[in-house]
């Protein structure tokens, strides 16, 4: 793995909804290029600890850094400061995110939905923006899709064109936030294929996943999360094969259950 | 029986036309202001901070709870007064009926915007879009589609409102009707024309606007 600052690195998160506490003081260190596996039952704290990297939710306890920089905040005289506008935007545009839900825009064509923030926010020039666009469309076997409305496309097309979408920014760290949970099972794979790929390519990847077959082998570490806290972390293989939690080997004979 | 006399109408077709014009600049004007006025309270509304949405919501209520006929004698009467900016009965007239409709297109806007789905939002926020691009180029390029039928109702309804102007005799069309049946005692026919003439004018925007509609639909 390359030297350098760490990709990820959180510290004592902590995250509440209402009297709910969501993550109760995560600590958590992601390499460059690692691809990490985040699993673990639902309400466990794994959408929301994607949620707070991408800076999606706005009130968390504990600090984020990507690529070496506080999110969100400045350090003055040890107390933290929220930033906001581009100072925000500017380090949490270090991180790429697809989610559950696809959300791409329904009134723009597959292109405008990748070209649009190169544009806006990078400054590209139109037909940069398009060359890019064409380029990571190819790479995901959906060319020929560039001038269709989402609404004509199959689950599986819609979240690829959404990986390429935020990959047009050129992030460091994609987040993946349970990107098959709302897929026929027959798309399931096609979109895994994309991931596989971009983790063969050296991207660090942070995957909230249910697919127990593509973390093991793509995941580089899995962690499993439950009541907001890292129960157990280790390779894949060791914690598929011989979890030492109890609460692990729990939720993963759940898993397996509904798998069979 | 009445006789009916319907030359009466061609012979003074002149005037029906430029009260129509009249009607229409005082429609317009009022639209296009309230639709400004309306997005601005609208986007306020949904602010997180309750130093901004509760003037807005309070803003919103009280014209929504007052009738438009006095906020017009109010505007023309009583606004020059206080501020000593003097308005022509036209200017007085379409500043209350802007501000009036303003609190209902506000709602539109509101309503329109809350029913974006909030992924819509989210996933241009990780891209690194400001609320302002998000609200332009995402959200309300959306909430508008949405927000089409409930807009042409308030166009057709600000073109009927308008008729309200005539108190301050603003020779929009029912001014200028009330004036030509002091002149011609024909108020039967004047009348009649007269409610037509509203119609006309309303119906190919309905029409046009449904059209509109159902090739939005088919597109997304």
């Amino acid at each position: 793995m390359n030297s350098g600052p760490l990709a990820v690195r959180i510290e004592d998160l902590r995250k509440c909804f209402g009297p709910l506490e969501v993550l109760r003081g995560l600590h958590l260190e992601v390499a460059r290029g690692e691809v990490l596996c985040i699993v673990g039952p639902s309400g466990s704290g794994k959408s929301t600890l994607l949620r707070c990297i991408a800076f999606l939710e706005e009130d968390f306890g504990g600090r984020i850094y990507l690529e070496g920089e506080l999110l969100g905040f400045v350090e003055r005289n040890g107390r933290l400061q929220r930033v906001k506008g581009s100072a925000l935007r500017r380090v949490r545009s270090k991180v790429g995110m697809v989610f559950q839900q696809f959300n791409l825009w329904p009134h723009k064509t597959v292109l405008e939905n990748i070209v649009e923030a190169p544009i806006r926010v990078k400054g590209l020039s139109r037909s940069e923006a398009v060359l890019g666009a064409e380029d990571l469309l190819k790479k995901v076997g959906l060319l020929e899709k560039r001038d269709e409305y989402p609404s004509r496309l199959s689950g599986g097309q819609q979240q690829r064109v959404a990986i390429s979408r935020a990959l047009a920014m050129r992030p460091q760290i994609m987040l993946f936030d349970e990107v098959t949970s709302a897929l026929d099972p027959e798309l399931v794979n096609e979109v895994l294929i994309v991931m596989k790929k971009l983790a063969e390519e050296g991207m660090t990847m942070l995957v909230v996943t249910h697919e127990m077959g593509f973390a093991r082998q793509v995941a580089d570490r899995v962690i499993f999360i439950d009541h907001g806290v890292i129960v157990e972390e280790g390779a894949p293989e060791v914690i598929f094969t011989h979890p030492k939690r109890e609460r692990t080997q729990h939720f993963l004979s759940l898993v397996r259950h509904e798998e069979l | 029986m009445y006789s009916w006399n319907f030359q009466v109408l061609w012979e003074f077709r002149i005037v029906f036309f430029n009260g129509a014009i009249i009607t229409l600049e005082l429609t317009l004007l009022s639209m296009s202001l309230a639709l400004g006025l309306g997005l601005l309270v609208g986007i306020a509304r949904l602010a997180k901070y309750r130093a901004v949405s509760g003037p807005a919501a309070a803003y919103v209520e009280f014209l929504r709870d007052t009738p438009l006929l006095v906020q017009i004698i109010w505007v023309f009467y009583c606004f020059p007064i206080l501020t000593g900016i003097k308005l022509s009965a036209f200017w007085a007239s379409a500043l209350a009926i802007s501000v009036h409709m303003s609190a209902y297109v506000a709602e539109v806007f509101r309503a329109g915007i809350a029913s974006i789905e909030r992924g819509q939002t989210e996933s241009a926020k990780v891209l690194g879009m400001s609320y302002s691009q998000i609200m332009q180029r995402i959200i309300l390029p959306q909430a508008v589609r949405r927000m089409l039928p409930p807009f042409v109702n308030q166009f057709a309804d600000i073109l009927k409102l308008t008729s309200l102007a005539s108190v301050l005799a603003v020779g929009e069309l029912l001014h200028a009707t009330n004036n030509l049946i002091i002149n011609t005692f024909r108020p039967l026919e004047l009348y009649t024309f007269l409610a037509l003439a509203y119609f006309v004018l309303i119906y190919p925007v309905a029409f046009g606007a449904r059209r509109a509609e159902v090739y939005l639909a088919r597109r997304i």
